[in-house]
């Protein structure tokens, strides 16, 4: 089954737009949305949310047509951790408690009150107080703490140390330990990407690059490094992204697609990005 | 919508506590010609819900309220709501104070609180929509703007019936006070709209 399916996603704002983004997630894995600064990645999960209107395109979320009444009961199961936390700023994580418990059906107190702890987060402490790790950790307690199948989290690591963010992602990979639950997880932070996820999606100027599994991308892609000329003499489809400079050349190829004899160096999913988003996308 | 007004009810409380005490002091006091109760209850119901937008606005709490298992109309309804029970919170200190320091309710004092709750029913039902639409920081403009031309129209209603020999009276309030209170539901309908409208 699959968490989430986008089909011709269209969202044109004044001086950017959203084309046509399509693709189908699995449940019980974990997709990264990677993309610059402006790339459409948190307009996509408000989409995928339906918290803004669209201009074209049909969402299914859960098994539920995002614009469908019902949606609303589907929003119960589905947790969201945005850029900044978003909670007033005189509530305390055990106010926000019970604020969240009327706004959630399935609201799990104990649960809630298991990550503050884990979280090491005070309970009578204002939101305004806390620090910017502590603000996102009490915002993926609370959207951990409804029992959500599907958890949509926009940056929800930039912008902290990377104890607080390992910290962050063990969270993360324990919640896809249970084989329905499914994360969207959006961040410029490539390294984070990597470490746990299953799939990748690549926006870019408000389009999606590619939409592949990980481990696929990983064994596809490689680094090719040599002259100019010999990367002139490569099968133009084997090769993804280049960088030529006066000291050398380097290019992103397909391993499949080059001739035996030729040395290619693992890459990782950094430099993958970077390639593409340097040839301007222009490949998927 | 009771998560909504639990949590307007919680920023409200540790925000503007000062607000809530010195609306229930003006609204008790004698009223000493200056009607300064029945502006205190008219403050209660516009300025405090227009504050609860800027908060929510500071927080950006809107975009994770869009997040949530909230429809549209919830989260509109609930801040009429909360501006209703605002309005009646005044409204009871006021009758409290018309007990304890003015003996008993002259129906003067009635009809003064009748046709400040019209002007603030009719008030809000024309600004919430705008408040949906810009948000408090945009709207603010245009709220002094709406608040000029309804005191405008206030000012020549007033007059028109001053000429006409119309003293205020109970057949003169009741009526306003249903007029104010259908604007007031029919804005709730305009705002959901003027809400999913909104540019996010």
């Amino acid at each position: 089954m699959n968490a989430i399916q986008c089909r011709g996603l269209t969202k044109a704002y004044k001086d950017f737009t959203l084309e046509d983004i399509t693709f189908d997630l699995p449940a019980g894995t974990i997709l990264g949305l990677v993309g610059e600064n402006g790339a459409g990645k948190s307009t996509t999960l408000k989409l995928l949310m339906d918290a803004i209107p669209r201009d074209g395109g049909q969402i299914t979320v859960l098994g539920t047509d995002n614009q469908s009444p019902d949606f609303i009961r589907t929003k119960e199961d589905i947790g969201v951790v945005l850029d900044e936390a978003c909670f007033p700023e005189v509530i305390t994580p055990k106010e926000l408690g019970k604020v969240m418990g009327y706004a959630y059906q399935n609201w799990d107190q104990a649960q809630y009150e298991g990550y503050l702890s884990r979280f090491r987060l005070p309970l009578d402490k204002k939101f305004k107080d806390f620090s910017k790790g502590m603000k996102m950790k009490l915002a993926i307690a609370v959207a951990l703490s409804h029992r959500a199948k599907l958890l949509l989290l926009d940056e929800a690591t930039s912008g902290l140390d990377p104890m607080v963010r390992d910290e962050i992602l063990d969270v993360f990979n324990d919640f896809t330990r249970n084989e329905e639950n499914t994360v969207v997880f959006s961040s410029h932070i490539v390294s984070d990407l990597e470490k746990i996820c299953d799939y990748i999606a690549f926006l870019h100027h408000g389009k999606l690059v590619l939409f592949e599994e990980k481990d696929r991308l990983l064994e596809e892609y490689a680094i090719l490094k040599g002259t100019a000329q010999q990367l002139e003499e490569l099968d133009p489809d084997a090769v993804a992204g280049k960088k030529v400079t006066p000291y050398g050349a380097q290019a992103l190829v397909r391993r499949s697609l080059i001739p035996a004899g030729f040395v290619t160096e693992h890459t990782n999913l950094e430099d993958i990005i970077l390639f593409l988003a340097q040839e301007g996308g222009s490949d998927r | 919508m009771k998560a909504l007004l639990y949590k307007d009810l919680l920023v409200l409380w540790k925000q503007m506590k000062f607000v809530v005490f010195m609306v229930a002091i003006f609204c008790m006091m004698p009223d000493t010609g200056l009607s300064l109760n029945t502006f205190f209850v008219a403050y209660a119901g516009m300025i405090v819900p227009i504050t609860l937008f800027a908060y929510d606005e500071r927080a950006k709490w809107d975009s994770l309220a869009a997040m949530m298992p909230f429809s549209t109309r919830d989260i509109v309804l609930s801040r009429y709501v909360f501006s209703w029970l605002a309005t009646a919170y005044a409204v009871l200190c006021y009758f409290i104070g018309q007990l304890f320091f003015e003996s008993g309710f002259p129906g003067e004092a009635l009809i003064t609180l009748g046709l400040t709750l019209t002007l603030l029913l009719v008030v809000q039902a024309f600004y919430f929509p705008i408040l949906f639409r810009l948000g408090a920081e945009k709207g603010r403009l245009v709220m002094m703007l709406v608040i000029i031309g309804i005191m405008v129209v206030a000012f020549l209603g007033a007059a028109v019936l001053d000429k006409l020999a119309v003293a205020p009276s109970p057949s003169v309030t009741l009526p306003g006070l249903v007029i104010g209170a259908v604007l007031s539901l029919a804005s709730v309908k305009v705002s959901v709209k003027q809400y999913e409208q909104r540019v996010w």
